[in-house]
């Protein structure tokens, strides 16, 4: 089976004022989990994706969010919920402002 | 003159305004080592000297300026003053924070602080200068806005921009609206529980502070230029602050479900990203109008360049206001939320509450329960912007049918209309309405368990989210986990209150650490974390102490039907906050050392803290 692509935006990084609007299509294997998706986005980490990714969680560091498909997805389903192709992940930083 | 005291000035300057007397309190190290400054020593002078009985309008009731020991150093940022007072929302106790320049020229001038007591026969201005306060007549300022009292006030003594720090109350303090604010450095406001009513109970439309030639005892300088460094990194690492401003993360707030959008009856605003800081500081020019020493400069003013409102020039809408004169109204006209903000300023309103009312009025008028009749002709249609503008001068001056009901703020005014319109509010149970999110959405649902719980008629441990990890605790690892957000609430306390006796913007020194060193350089004291939370814990339980004493009944710290309905749609529909309330409520208490019932706190509590005297049954 083809891979699928998933869409991702990180959006806006706590550390830093920047904001990376360009999604990336990142493949993920049929039946490919959203904390599979994590887990291969922190191996790949350069230094600045580990201000939100975290290699040795693999996964998002803890002050981050992350939606799918815009609603709310809890960091426990994270291992249980399966990706589908065109799924659109969103992460983010607990929002400051205000 | 008592022996010079690391961070203070020593004084306290007192005003009876019924006598016209003026007399001077020492502020002793015992004192300030209990209380710090800032909030701290507006709640001791609450607690001590504002007994039950007394409302907020009584002459009795105080209004308590207080800087606190970085105010006026150097640190970047360090103009930041608290007023605390009883207020009109809760009718409890109320500490409200100002940036600008004020809480710096208060101590250049020779005071910690500044008591006002007693209301005066006639409108009276003080002015603050060369360790003395003058009351002078307000002839010809009555009826002036807030920055045309800036202005003439200015005139009158021929000072020039920097030469003196002007804070006023506009139309809407003069009138009594119940969420007045004190404004001042155009743009600046002390805004939380009616701090601005109180000011016009008293009669006193504007405090002036002259730039004065004290000079702040600081016990390490060298160590203090380092720290507030530190303070200065960690700030330019907070968010998107920095570069964009406080409207740098209203997308993400969108994203999250975290905006209010028209009063609660929808999470989504697909609009918002032409309504972010990100726009506006890219499509509009801007000038930076930094606050005392400030280096950040996160406050500008700004001058639209398209739209309907191009040519017009304001502050810069902070995220607060483009929350509240956007989505909140169903605007999408980021030129209008320039406008609008200018105008709640100068109205002197409490821009919060002004926005949670009016959506609310706004929603009502959508569904019937308000015609032309009940708004004075004003077509309250969601977006429009200019009835907006209209009924907030209204509002300020009380006038009409629908200026006079929302001038009470949102809780009154919705249950004095009832029915199902009353099942629309946003407030919290105690009378005031929360800051300018939807706080059920991701991530802030700390926010909203706090503003229920707090003590201080606003936020108590959230500012901008809740930052654990900054204290070495564990992160909010799940966002809509009930027990995780107690947890957080109950475990971070104490922090940010100790931040408010400081005197310092939190947006220059947002983390706790570099922040204590700061402390520790200019005190010559020795600190720790725990230290600086149990201050902070000692003046929350005061306030809860007074707010007791006063009538506050625990079972009130939780939201209004809709400030903790479950979302419609968006982010985080379908998440329900309140299906396991009492729970927190109590695990909150616990942790916060209040009986886990009653809310009330324990003997051991007071006894820890050094607050047995005022026991709810002592003396």
């Amino acid at each position: 089976m083809p891979d699928r692509e998933i869409r991702v935006f990180f959006r806006g990084l706590p550390s830093e004022a920047e904001t990376r609007e360009a999604g990336l299509e990142v493949p993920l294997a049929e039946g490919g989990t959203v904390s599979d998706l994590l887990e291969k986005l922190a191996s790949k980490a350069d230094e600045k994706d580990r201000l939100i990714l975290d290699p040795k969680r693999k996964g998002l560091r803890p002050e981050f969010l992350l939606t799918l498909n815009g609603r709310f997805l809890e960091k426990r389903r994270f291992p249980v919920t399966v990706l589908q192709e065109g799924d659109v992940v969103e992460v983010f930083p607990i929002p400051t402002g205000g | 003159m008592g022996e010079r005291l690391n961070g203070y000035m020593g004084r306290l300057a007192e005003v009876n305004l019924s006598s016209g007397c003026v007399k001077e309190d020492i502020l002793d190290e015992a004192t300030v080592k209990k209380w710090v400054g800032g909030a701290g020593l507006g709640a001791k002078i609450l607690l001590e000297e504002v007994p039950p009985g007394i409302e907020w309008d009584s002459p009795e009731n105080r209004l308590v300026f207080t800087a606190g020991p970085l105010a006026g150093t150097m640190m970047f940022g360090s103009g930041t003053f608290n007023v605390a007072t009883k207020g009109p929302m809760t009718n409890l106790a109320g500490v409200s924070q100002a940036n600008g320049y004020f809480g710096a020229y208060l101590r250049l001038s020779g005071f910690d602080g500044l008591v006002l007591r007693g209301r005066s026969e006639e409108w009276v201005t003080l002015w603050i200068h060369d360790g003395r306060v003058e009351i002078r007549p307000a002839a010809g300022l009555l009826g002036l806005d807030a920055w045309e009292t800036e202005d003439a006030v200015r005139a009158e003594l021929g000072a020039g921009e920097r030469d003196v720090s002007v804070f006023a109350i506009g139309p809407a303090g003069e009138h009594g609206v119940r969420y007045a604010a004190i404004v001042g450095d155009r743009g600046h406001v002390a805004s939380k529980n009616g701090v601005g009513a109180v000011m016009g109970a008293k009669r006193v439309k504007a405090i002036v502070v002259s730039r004065g030639s004290f000079e702040v005892p600081v016990y390490d300088p060298h160590a203090l230029r380092l720290a507030n460094l530190e303070c200065f990194e960690a700030a330019k690492a907070f968010g998107t602050t920095w570069k964009w401003g406080t409207g740098g993360g209203f997308s993400n707030l969108a994203r999250s479900g975290a905006l209010p959008v028209k009063n609660y009856t929808t999470s989504l605003y697909p609009e918002h990203e032409s309504m972010n800081g990100q726009t506006l500081r890219t499509k509009f020019e801007v000038r930076s109008m930094p606050c005392f020493r400030c280096a950040i400069s996160h406050v500008k003013e700004v001058t639209v360049t398209e739209g309907p409102y191009a040519g017009f020039t304001g502050e810069e809408p902070e995220y607060e206001q483009l929350a509240a004169w956007g989505p909140q109204i169903g605007n999408t006209d980021l030129g209008a939320t320039v406008m609008l903000t200018r105008e709640v300023d100068r109205l002197g309103l409490d821009c919060n509450e002004a926005s949670w009312a009016i959506g609310w009025a706004m929603e009502c008028f959508e569904k019937g329960v308000f015609t032309l009749s009940e708004t004075d002709g004003l077509d309250l249609s969601w977006g429009s912007v200019e009835s907006v503008r209209t009924l907030l001068g209204r509002i300020a001056r009380r006038e009409g049918f629908l200026g006079g009901l929302l001038a009470e703020g949102v809780m009154r005014a919705s249950r004095k209309v009832g029915g199902a319109a009353e099942q629309w509010a946003i407030y919290t149970m105690k009378g005031y309405t929360p800051r300018g999110h939807d706080h059920r959405g991701g991530g802030r649902w700390p926010e909203l368990f706090d503003t229920c719980v707090s003590d201080t008629g606003t936020i108590q441990a959230a500012w901008s989210g809740i930052h654990p990890q900054f204290v070495d605790q564990p992160p909010l690892e799940d966002v809509f986990d009930h027990a995780e957000v107690s947890r957080v609430v109950g475990d971070f306390a104490g922090y940010r209150t100790f931040d408010d006796c400081l005197g310092i913007c939190r947006l220059a020194a947002p983390h706790p650490k570099p922040l204590l060193a700061c402390f520790n350089a200019v005190t010559g004291w020795d600190w720790t974390l725990r230290d600086a939370r149990e201050a902070g814990l000692r003046v929350i339980t005061a306030l809860r102490l007074f707010n007791l004493r006063h009538g506050h009944d625990p079972k009130n710290e939780r939201p209004s039907a809709r400030y903790g309905s479950v979302p419609v749609d968006g982010p985080a529909e379908g998440r329900d906050i309140m299906s396991r309330w009492e729970e927190m409520r109590s695990d909150y208490y616990r942790r916060m050392g209040f009986d886990p019932k009653t809310g009330i706190p324990t003997a051991e509590t007071l006894k820890r803290l050094g607050l047995e005297a005022y026991a709810p049954n002592a003396g």
